[in-house]
């Protein structure tokens, strides 16, 4: 760990990506800002600051030679390979394709463990890739395929572990975001401006259908983070075009400003024990990609389900689903039951038509393997 | 050949299904590719008159074969030795085109046996060019023109897609995927 970087007060753990492009950074960095515990911090392509681990995209054009280059400069920093034929790549400790939180923290984890001798110790013969284990219906634990001559230590598969007594909620009708949602609803241009520096930090124009934003999704995530009641509205005519500023449309901006104001927690409007039923698919290859964002709209597009069910189900993290649902929401693609006036559970029998109408395991192996193959191109 | 294990791209002429097919291809696909005349002359200046064919290799000797269907409407007799069993469908749509819904009324029924079986997934291509119809405008098309159609998966994936980007069509080809089984990669 290192104290070079703090957020909250807690020591960060930096991290530099090697040979990943833009989409894949994002999701890492997604993937970090909802991992509260562990505090990692994906380092941005210009910070010079000597990162704590590394992870690396072997499947890239440049991947390879940029993960030799960095593992030559930087003996000691651990490096997580990632790829979709962890094989090919016996002298690396390796995670295989689709990557998923519940695998890529407990790697993370394990490399930072001090354990200089078996990270040293020449290569006798690949271990089980992961993605094999996540692919094959027989297997269960879940091996990082490492250049150790002792046998790979192993992950046990961390499943989401979900307590309905400990989710935090948050209220999307109250505060910065119903103030948004009125000011698109009425045609109003707004600014929202950080109070404490004056900032301007987006301006939307609902009447082009756009909103200009100075800061990015890592940004305004920490700027939500430090306080919702430091960003205030101001009146959008007061001012003047900047060109240091991208344009999102609204339904970028929506889908974006209520994932990160989510921040893994609930939104009041969704019972968490209700069906829930997305009416039709968000335009998902032009929003911010949120974790597990294809598989849990397949999954309640094909039949409603309450969140409860969902993350058992998909095993999913909660923070994933609340971040996915507030955003899902705030372009009005959810149907579902509100949370006041409502009384008990209903029974959620569609589900398990759903569970019903899965493939044969031979085929739900095959599918898998696809998946990796498509996920890893 | 295990026929299952086939992904057919359709839709009309110019819509991108020859470009993602290149695009996720482990081989150089194999393209028809000809001149085009009459119909198709003002849209594109080359265009597949038979189909065009490529592979995902998985590494354990099984592959996934990509087809993609001629464009022109006159063709339609070969689409039925496409979709002989397969893994899905995935319909492009030319946002540029006078009629979209037309277009898209016309594919989704004239595959209608094979979509009551596989999923379907939708790929809007040129909305850079065209920004209307949206998705959004697409989902409701889609009420109307799929009323009398038994669709596997009634509430498709429609998605914006440049058939040249890998992303987006790798996007649309995990969609299928989960459209099929949303549970695929969990541990059983």
């Amino acid at each position: 760990m290192t104290d070079k970087a703090q957020i909250a007060g807690t020591p960060s753990t930096l991290v530099r990506g090697i040979g990943l492009d833009t989409r894949k950074e994002a999701v890492f960095r997604m993937a970090f800002r909802m991992n509260r515990k562990a505090n990692y911090r994906f380092l941005e392509a210009d910070d010079r600051q000597a990162p704590d681990v590394a992870i690396a995209d072997l499947d890239s054009p440049d991947g390879l030679a940029e993960a030799d280059k960095f593992r030559k400069e930087n003996p000691e920093i651990p490096l997580l390979a990632t790829t979709v034929v962890p094989n090919n790549f016996p002298q690396f400790v390796t995670l295989t394709k689709p990557i998923r939180m519940e695998t890529l923290f407990p790697a993370l984890e394990q490399l930072l463990q001090p354990s200089p001798t078996t990270r040293e110790s020449p290569v006798q013969q690949p271990s089980e890739p992961v993605g094999q284990v996540l692919n094959s219906a027989a297997a269960t634990p879940e091996k990082i395929s490492t250049s150790v001559q002792q046998p790979a230590p192993v992950l046990e598969r961390e499943k989401p572990s979900f307590d309905p007594n400990q989710i935090d909620y948050f209220d999307p009708e109250q505060g910065l975001l119903a103030l948004v949602q009125r000011a698109i609803r009425d045609q109003i241009s707004v600014g929202i401006v950080d109070r404490r520096n004056g900032r301007l930090l987006w301006r939307i124009i609902p009447e082009q259908e756009k909103v200009d934003a100075s800061v990015s999704m890592e940004e305004a995530q920490a700027i939500f983070r430090e306080g919702e009641e430091n960003l205030i509205l101001r009146d959008g005519a007061s001012f003047t075009d900047n060109d240091s500023v991208h344009s999102l449309t609204l339904t970028e901006y929506l889908w974006q400003i209520h994932a990160i104001a989510a921040d893994g927690r609930l939104s009041k409007k969704i019972p968490l024990n209700r069906p829930v039923k997305l009416r039709r698919w968000p335009n998902l290859t032009r929003l911010y990609p949120l974790p597990e964002a294809l598989r849990l709209a397949a999954f309640l597009a094909r039949s409603p389900a309450s969140p409860a069910l969902t993350i058992r189900m998909l095993q999913v993290h909660s923070q994933a689903l609340f971040n996915f649902l507030a955003a899902a929401d705030a372009l009005q693609l959810l149907e579902y039951s509100p949370v006041s006036g409502m009384t008990s559970e209903p029974a959620i029998p569609s589900s398990t038509l759903a569970e019903a109408q899965r493939p044969s395991p031979a085929k739900r192996g095959f599918l898998g393997r696809l998946l990796s193959k498509i996920a890893g191109l | 050949m295990r026929e299952d294990n086939k992904i057919v791209f359709t839709g009309p002429v110019g819509a991108g299904k020859t470009s993602a097919i290149s695009a996720i291809s482990d081989v150089p696909i194999i393209s028809t590719d000809a001149r085009a005349s009459d119909m198709t002359i003002n849209r594109k200046g080359h265009t597949t008159v038979a189909m065009d064919y490529g592979i995902l290799h998985l590494g354990d000797k099984s592959k996934v074969h990509l087809y993609g269907t001629p464009g022109q409407e006159r063709f339609d007799f070969m689409w039925d030795i496409l979709t002989t069993g397969g893994l899905g469908l995935i319909l492009m749509l030319d946002n540029t085109r006078p009629n979209p819904q037309k277009d898209m009324h016309f594919f989704l029924h004239a595959f209608k046996d094979y979509i009551a079986d596989v999923p379907v997934v939708l790929g809007i291509s040129k909305t850079d060019l065209n920004s209307r119809p949206d998705t959004a405008d697409y989902a409701k098309m889609l009420a109307e023109v799929g009323q009398d159609l038994h669709m596997l998966n009634p509430v498709p994936p429609i998605f914006e897609v440049d058939g040249r980007n890998k992303e987006d069509v790798k996007n649309l080809v995990m969609a299928l995927l989960f459209s099929i089984d949303p549970g695929l990669g969990m541990l059983p």
